[in-house]
């Protein structure tokens, strides 16, 4: 079972809350009560205002960065056998790696670092996410038939993933060298005529939210696969919404990400500028100038559940968009049902083509036919 | 008359080609830089004098950038010659051209002159622009001089005046002499032993035979020498010349020799028309004494035009005048089994052959033909074989049964061509029909024989047609072509496989943001083409005809003709003949 590794307890009767993704509401397993996560922080800062008398709003001073005594309910720990890092409260000692199922011992404190901006709340549970493997299994034609009885679900988490969130103004300039051909012809001589020209082009374009997976133990394949997220439900950070789930915090920092985002839109724009160099022969990019104004990045949590598939002593690994369903993750091939399949395509083609050939024939097809 | 430059010309031609812009005068239009300013105006003298004394207007236009050059020929006689009668030279950059207006210009400038005498002369002066294009404007001149002072009866009857014919020569009824040899060719007793000849020929048919040698045509083609020569100088068994010694139609032929370019002309006329068919001349006549006469054998070369002028007439006179289909056997309806236009065959082979093809014919009720043509309509051997089978009316009607048959067509050119019809079509198909035309094609390359690849088109044909009948017309299947395919597709198989793999796997790296652009946001702010530069390269055209259609008298769709070609000399006589050179 997942450790719930952050907890708000019960205003009611002081048991552990988690979020239930289907009614958006932070809800008790115990008496059935059920709170928005607003009035949840509200309360919780209510509590936290009675106890010091001092303090105000915890973001107020610097809205991206953990406060001081803030920090000191949280932890990142790192997992020791595969670098995977946890978040958690301090008072946890200890818990199980949420990707090699390893118990994690919690030592280090952390201090400084990006606070998330925003949260897109899980909207999909963990039912939606067993059959939505057992859908994905479905007409697989060249799926080991036994994968689909022998294959045991190992584990299944709901987690949030450290996602930058990249918005740009880009403005590029592109130098192509195209070609223009031409031919007619006189009654002794074909001609043809090639026209050189260089094509100049310049333009601009605004990219909002382009994310770029900020965690190295996800595969960043597998997080690209997930999308698209509407980040547009996407709400200010609260630590309300990670009850229940799993959290992870980026390993990997907003600057390392950079040039994947700049990539993804790099090439976008590129295509978008090749599409106004029609009506030539031959087009060639010579050159490409990229700069970019207004720069944005947000650290954002993105909800995902993990499946551990393990089958014939080899882990698969699945994973569901929380927002969204949407199901990804590679699936084995049976070698030997992709022969038989050949086999019988080939040889119906074959038949097929062969076949035709030999009707031509006697079908009769003049004098210069085969 | 539009004619290549070789590339040798154009090398020698006009050399400094910078200008864009054009020198002109009243009759000269020539790109800038070729003449100085001095040279342009003399030679404009030049032509303008030759306007005063002749009323004809030479024109000389050398433009290298004109593209169309007939287009803009027929546009400049139009819209910029002023005089009544004209001649123009067009040159553009691959062609050249001449176009003449006016009745006067017409008779004076015909095609032999204008290629022959005004493009010769212009042709071969080489290293000076001025000399050159003057040289066009004398000959022009030249020519005009000649006509107008020496007219065509006066041309011929005075070179034939110059030349005295020897007392031993035999002359003919109507007291012309049977040779003229004003070459010299023969000595005094082959002369006197063949001028005999000829008349006892001409007297024993009633049909003039005669032989002329001169040493040069003049501005003349060899065809209007010899019908002109015939006709002014009284020519003709029974006929009655008018008062200038002109005779019209009287029956006859004549072979004419000129020895400067080696041309020789045969001219018939009246009942020779009708005796020396264009076949009948092709292989009785020059495929006879044409090699003697390559070897400089004249005495040999004129006894083989006499004996061949004998056993054409003795034909004809005894009914029906030797042509192409009186040696072939007919079809079942009544069709040349062997249409020889080319005269590719021997007369023996002619008749051996056909009784063969015809046998088949019979045989199998399918007529087995071969057409021999020396233009080639199309580039297509089999598309000749079918305009030949459709026009010359082919096929084996057994009542309601289309029988068809099989033509193979063969040009002078080297083409070959098959068509099949009706239960032929049958016999001949698919691969049996390449097989067919293989094993006749490697007949022909053994030892390049004709008769070897129509030995093989006689047996190989009966052996596909006696298949045919008995119900297995050969038609082998190629294996090759089937196995591909079945290879082909097994490889297809392997579509719908992949396919389904590609089913289980769904992970992939996102290289694009296509669906982060905010809508709308894309702007170009620059968007300019700029040309850098033009290059233009030309490669020589393959011409897709071999041969241009429709030429000559034999009628351009309706089958074959055999008889004789006709045409109309300077004096208004009709004339057959044929021309060339030996």
């Amino acid at each position: 079972m997942p450790q719930q590794l952050l907890e708000y307890r019960c205003p009611a009767c002081g048991a552990s809350l988690h979020f239930d993704s289907a009614s958006q509401q932070v809800v008790c397993p115990y008496c059935d009560s059920s709170f928005s996560p607003q009035s949840l922080i509200d309360y919780d800062s209510f509590l936290k205002e009675d106890a010091k008398n001092t303090q105000s709003d915890p973001w107020a001073n610097d809205p991206t960065r953990w406060e001081k005594d803030e920090v000191t309910g949280l932890n990142v720990y790192t997992c020791a056998a595969c670098g995977g890092e946890v978040l958690g409260d301090d008072t946890l000692a200890s818990s199980r790696c949420p990707f090699c199922d390893n118990t994690v011992i919690m030592k280090r404190q952390f201090t400084g670092d990006w606070k998330p901006d925003l949260v897109l709340p899980f909207k999909v549970d963990k039912q939606a996410a067993q059959s939505a493997f057992r859908k994905h299994l479905h007409g697989k034609k060249l799926l080991p038939k036994a994968f689909r009885s022998e294959s045991c679900i190992e584990e299944i988490k709901g987690m949030y993933v450290p996602f930058w969130l990249f918005s740009s103004d880009v403005s590029a300039s592109m130098k192509y060298g195209a070609s223009k051909t031409r031919s007619w012809s006189d009654s002794q001589y074909i001609y043809h005529e090639t026209s050189s020209y260089a094509l100049l082009r310049a333009g601009e374009a605004t990219f909002s939210q382009i994310p770029v997976d900020g965690s190295k133990k996800m595969s960043d394949a597998l997080m690209d696969s997930l999308e698209p997220f509407d980040l547009s439900e996407a709400v200010p950070f609260q630590t309300a919404y990670l009850s229940g789930y799993f959290s992870d915090r980026y390993d990997v920092s907003a600057d390392d990400s950079v040039p994947r985002a700049q990539k993804r839109f790099q090439d976008t724009f590129g295509r978008m500028m090749s599409q106004t160099t029609g009506g030539f022969s031959s087009v060639s990019l010579d050159s490409a100038n990229y700069a970019e104004r207004n720069n944005k990045r947000e650290y954002a949590l993105l909800p995902v559940w993990l499946l551990h598939v393990r089958w014939r002593g080899k882990l698969y690994t699945f994973a569901m968009n929380g927002q969204t369903g949407k199901f990804v993750g590679n699936l084995p091939v049976d070698n030997g049902r992709a022969r038989l399949y050949w086999l019988l395509f080939g040889g119906l083609f074959a038949v097929l083509l062969g076949g035709s050939v030999l009707l031509a024939h006697f079908l009769g097809c003049g004098g210069g036919c085969i | 008359m539009k004619r290549l430059l070789s590339i040798l010309l154009i090398a020698l031609l006009l050399l400094p080609l910078a200008a864009a812009q054009a020198d002109q005068t009243a009759h000269i239009y020539i790109d800038e830089g070729l003449l100085t300013e001095e040279e342009l105006q003399a030679i404009e003298a030049r032509a303008q004098q030759i306007a005063d004394t002749h009323q004809v207007g030479v024109y000389f236009v050398y433009v290298m950038s004109i593209e169309q050059i007939t287009d803009y020929a027929d546009q400049f006689m139009v819209e910029t010659v002023t005089e009544e009668n004209a001649v123009a030279l067009f040159v553009n950059e691959a062609y050249y051209h001449f176009a003449h207006k006016g009745p006067l210009a017409e008779a004076v400038f015909t095609d032999s002159v204008c290629d022959g005498v005004l493009w010769e002369t212009f042709r071969s002066v080489k290293d000076d622009n001025y000399r050159k294009v003057l040289s066009y404007f004398d000959a022009a001149d030249g020519q005009l001089l000649a006509y107008q002072t020496n007219p065509d009866a006066q041309a011929t009857a005075a070179e034939t005046a110059a030349f005295t014919v020897p007392d031993y020569i035999a002359r003919t009824k109507g007291g012309k002499p049977t040779l003229c040899d004003s070459a010299q060719l023969l000595s005094a007793a082959e002369a006197e032993a063949l001028s005999k000849r000829l008349l006892a020929i001409g007297d024993a048919y009633r049909c003039d035979v005669v032989i002329a040698t001169v040493s040069s045509l003049g501005y003349k083609s060899a065809e209007a020498y010899a019908d002109d020569f015939f006709d002014y100088n009284g020519y003709g068994y029974d006929a009655t010349p008018d008062e200038t010694g002109t005779t019209r139609d009287g029956d006859g032929v004549l072979l004419l020799l000129s020895m400067e370019d080696r041309d020789f002309a045969i001219s018939t006329s009246g009942y020779g028309i009708t005796a020396f068919t264009d076949y009948g001349i092709q292989i009785y006549l020059e495929n006879a004494f044409l090699p003697y006469l390559k070897q400089n054998d004249y005495a040999n070369g004129f006894n083989i035009f006499a004996d061949g002028c004998e056993y054409l007439l003795k034909e004809a006179r005894s009914g029906t005048p030797f042509d192409v289909f009186t040696v072939s056997e007919q079809t079942a309806n009544g069709k040349p089994v062997i249409a020889d236009m080319a005269a590719m065959l021997t007369v023996e082979q002619v008749r051996d052959l056909s009784k063969q093809l015809k046998a088949l014919g019979d045989k199998y009720r399918c007529d087995v033909v071969l057409v021999t043509d020396t233009e080639q309509w199309y580039d297509d051997g089999d598309k000749n074989a079918k305009r030949a089978y459709e026009s010359g009316g082919y096929g084996y009607r057994d009542g309601n049964e289309d029988r068809g048959g099989i033509l193979m067509f063969l040009s002078s050119g080297g083409q070959m061509g098959f068509y099949t019809d009706g239960f032929a079509s049958k016999a001949f198909q698919g691969r049996g029909m390449y097989k067919f035309r293989q094993s006749i094609l490697s007949a022909l390359y053994e030892r390049d024989e004709i008769r070897d690849a129509l030995k093989a088109y006689t047996a190989k044909a009966d052996e596909y047609l006696q298949a045919a009948s008995d119900g297995h017309a050969i038609n082998p299947i190629n294996w090759i072509p089937v196995a591909i395919a079945a290879g082909i597709g097994v490889l297809l198989g392997r579509i719908p496989v992949s396919s389904m793999k590609r089913k289980l796997t769904d992970v992939y790296s996102k290289t694009e943001a296509d669906s982060y652009l905010v809508p709308q946001s894309f702007r170009l702010t620059q968007n300019s083409d700029v040309l850098l530069n033009t290059r233009v390269s030309r490669t020589v055209r393959v011409t897709e005809t071999t041969s241009s259609g429709g030429g000559g008298g034999r009628s351009g769709g309706g089958g074959f003709h055999g008889g004789s070609t006709t045409h109309t000399s300077s004096s208004g006589g009709t004339h057959g003949g044929h021309s060339g050179k030996f």
